[in-house]
């Protein structure tokens, strides 16, 4: 029913303006400070943004191993990882697939090592780990594309390190897992005996288009 | 401290836990592969700065000399 009100004011005693807006409604727009559509117009239209945040997870311990984190949305990944070790090791990665790293002997390697003046390079080859960075009792910094490991192809990965705040560096990781498996996991973890003693990793799938 | 953490992305569960058996005998067999990988490169540049050496002393130059000499940087 129609209700004409005079005066400013609350409304009081009211259950409803008309037949389809209900008082339950109404407190939705409790809190607008500007026109509803035109907010709505101006957010942004993120089902089109390129990156896409999938897991976070922070680091401690020997072993940090992170499941169904690739899955088939997405060919390539980004992952994004700051830490700090108890002391000084490469960080080396797992693929990983329903639960169990693949420990068998098919990374392959090429690292290229840079401090001031001095460039130093090292491949390797039938490991049973691929190497992703480098670290210490230091805060450092690595950024790894990881290429389709969700598929049954070679999984490949460039990472590019900076480390030692105090005598800066970068290493550049970059290899081949050279098996024709899928995988939905990857396991991340410092060598020589050492553990993460800070950070944070973070995963990104790419959009394929 | 636990040893491992795992994580699951889909679900967000995450769970601290130690080693398995598998898992402890793998970090093992890391361990083992790494010291032998690093006292390999050890001897090999080992190897290789005893080289440079006896090949500095015959050309009668120091180090520093041939780093002027090559256009880099002692």
């Amino acid at each position: 029913m129609p209700v004409t009100i005079g005066g400013s004011g609350p409304i009081t005693g009211v259950t409803s303006i008309n037949t389809s807006v209900s008082d339950t409604e109404l407190g939705y727009l409790d809190g607008v400070t500007s026109a509803l559509q035109t907010q709505i117009n101006a957010k942004a239209d993120t089902s089109s943004l390129g990156l896409s945040f999938i897991t976070s997870a922070s680091l401690s311990g020997a072993s940090v191993s992170i499941n169904n984190c690739f899955s088939s949305l997405y060919a390539n990944y980004l992952l994004l990882m700051d830490f700090t070790l108890s002391g000084t090791a490469y960080v080396y990665y797992r693929m990983r697939a329903s639960g169990s790293d693949d420990t068998s002997t098919n990374y392959i390697r090429q690292e290229l090592d840079i401090g001031s003046t001095t460039v130093t390079a090292a491949r390797g080859s039938s490991a049973t780990n691929g190497f992703l960075s480098y670290g210490g009792a230091y805060r450092s910094a690595v950024r790894s594309t990881i290429y389709n490991p969700q598929l049954a192809l070679a999984t490949v990965t460039q990472s590019d390190t900076v480390y030692s705040p105090t005598s800066p560096s970068m290493i550049y990781e970059y290899g081949f897992h050279n098996v024709n498996t899928a995988y939905d996991g990857i396991t991340l973890y410092p060598g020589s005996s050492q553990t993460f003693s800070a950070g944070t990793v973070r995963i990104y799938g790419l959009r394929n288009s | 401290m636990e040893n491992v953490i795992e994580v699951w992305a889909d679900t967000g569960e995450v769970v601290e836990r130690p080693f398995t058996p598998e898992e402890l005998a793998q970090r093992e067999k890391d361990a083992a592969d790494y010291a032998a990988a690093l006292a390999a490169a050890e001897q090999a540049a080992a190897e290789r700065e005893a080289q440079r050496a006896a090949l500095l002393e015959r050309l009668g130059l120091t180090a520093d000399e041939f780093a002027v000499l090559v256009g880099g940087i002692a």
